[in-house]
């Protein structure tokens, strides 16, 4: 998994599953969320993501109060986005 | 010194494991739910390590009304599964104590679970949790789904209806949940279930989410789809928690056969003839005899095990079993039917005696330790079928075989 930033844009290329990529995702926008409280996340092919990260999602949202939008490029973790119900929370759409 | 230490955390995980057991509240263990309808009730409990992330319950609420709940604590190991069995058993304990004041409420039982939960997660923790209360009489699911994968239910018309959450994850900070209902009178199958299943990693490369639809609509059994899952995947990945329910059409079209005897060895002797020449399974039979010599001396004889085995001490079992029965005046029915599910028939055989009925909870410690003497009728009788169940009360037993 790579991930990139540019202004409060963040772009992640390859498949979210492990707990280094978690890590690497937190840290990323922990860093970020200091001057932006509101930020875009291309979530660019990754047909997966992990509970953890889900768990940090809703953290930011629900008690940082970060306006968080999602952009997913695969339609199978838009799937599962909306399975799971994080559409709404996440105010996540396809690309 | 090596092996002191393997034996003792061998025995610690024992003990963990039996204590989860304890913990998994399940009224349906070997029982089917026969009120208005008949529907096998079926549980997989396939924890990935000793501590599981994953936990379920089933709590029969009244004659009508079944809760059923499923956790997915987030992550794996340790954490996970305080949560999960945290979760648990507070909703247990607050489901007691409903029951108790007969005033069980889904929405107070979310709010008070919530509210016990909210403090004990870390901040970035995330639960996924599935609060389902089924009412056989009204034919209505009620919900609240938390990030859990969707139900799949079948209806009548073999169409697979996907029910999704209508709810975030269980967190520190929500504050508000959905509860919603739908009619469930056309539906004869349901599968709820976490997402170790669908998560897993299939042989060709893909995940089992891409083949549970159509193992769901080809499945009769719980063994059908846990053959059908394991089949696909190379090793385990996740803990693995469904509940499979299937309503059976026993009815005036299905029914095959309907016998009454009495209730006495030679009637017991009567009655296995009879099945074998019915059915020339050979597991069919073995099933049939040891179920049916349960209903003639714990069911309507009232022998207890104890005092079987005294009996069988004393060698004087047969004479003893002769004498009760001669002022027996009870009866034992099997009825049999035969159902087309696809490509394959399947037998259930129902078979009724007029009995006190026992807990069918007794059954774990059996299935557990099946070296022992006591149950060992049922337990034979569970290997030659393809599951067997009780009624409530524990006077009817349903087994079926695939012909």
């Amino acid at each position: 998994m790579d991930i990139s930033v540019s202004s409060n844009t963040i772009a992640i290329q390859g498949n979210i599953k492990s707990i280094a990529d978690h890590q690497k995702i937190k840290e990323t926008i922990d860093e970020l969320i200091k001057t932006e409280k509101h930020i875009i996340l291309n979530i660019q092919d990754s047909i997966s993501i992990t509970s953890s990260v889900i768990g940090y999602f809703n953290k930011l949202v629900l008690k940082d109060n970060i306006d968080l939008h999602i952009n997913i490029g695969s339609e199978q973790l838009m799937e599962l986005f909306k399975d799971l119900n994080f559409v709404s929370l996440f105010h996540a759409k396809k690309v | 010194m090596q092996n002191i230490e393997e034996s003792y955390t061998t025995y610690q995980e024992n003990l963990a494991l039996e204590k989860e057991l304890n913990i998994l509240r399940n009224d349906y263990y070997y029982k089917m739910i026969d009120s208005r309808e008949v529907a096998l009730v079926d549980f997989l409990y396939q924890p990935l390590d000793t501590l599981s992330g994953d936990a379920y319950t089933a709590r029969i609420i009244d004659e009508n009304r079944t809760f059923y709940l499923l956790v997915d604590g987030m992550g794996k190991g340790l954490s996970a599964s305080l949560t999960a069995m945290s979760a648990t058993i507070f909703i247990n304990h607050l489901i007691d104590k409903m029951l108790e004041h007969e005033s069980f409420s889904l929405d107070i039982l979310i709010k008070e679970s919530m509210d016990f939960m909210k403090p004990l997660l870390l901040d970035e923790e995330a639960l996924s949790i599935d609060y389902i209360l089924f009412d056989s009489y009204f034919a209505q699911l009620e919900y609240a789904k938390f990030s859990m994968p969707p139900f799949l239910l079948e209806d009548d018309k073999r169409k697979i209806i996907k029910i999704k959450s209508n709810n975030p994850p269980m967190s520190k900070w929500n504050k508000s949940y959905k509860i919603d209902r739908c009619s469930v009178k056309s539906i004869n199958k349901f599968l709820f279930y976490s997402d170790g299943m669908v998560e897993n990693s299939t042989n060709d490369g893909f995940v089992y989410s891409k083949y549970i639809v159509d193992d769901f609509l080809n499945a009769y059994t719980k063994e059908d789809i846990k053959q059908s899952f394991l089949s696909k995947i190379a090793e385990q990945e996740d803990d693995i928690t469904f509940i499979f329910i299937n309503k059976l059409q026993l009815n005036e079209d299905t029914l095959m056969q309907n016998m009454t005897f009495e209730t006495s060895l030679d009637a017991v002797s009567k009655a296995n003839e009879w099945y074998q020449n019915l059915y020339a399974d050979e597991t069919a039979s073995i099933a049939f005899n040891e179920l049916f010599m349960n209903a003639y001396e714990h069911g309507n004889l009232g022998l207890d095990t104890k005092t079987k085995h005294k009996l069988l001490e004393d060698d004087i079992y047969f004479e003893s079993l002769l004498e009760y029965e001669k002022d027996c005046k009870k009866k034992i029915t099997v009825k049999i039917y035969k159902i087309k599910h696809l490509h394959n028939s399947y037998i259930i055989t129902k078979i009724i005696d007029e009995g006190k009925g026992f807990d069918t909870k007794m059954l774990s410690a059996i299935f557990r330790h099946s070296q022992k003497f006591n149950g060992r009728g049922v337990y034979v009788s569970r290997k030659n079928s393809m599951g067997i169940y009780y009624n409530y009360k524990g006077n009817s037993v349903l087994f079926l075989n695939k012909v």
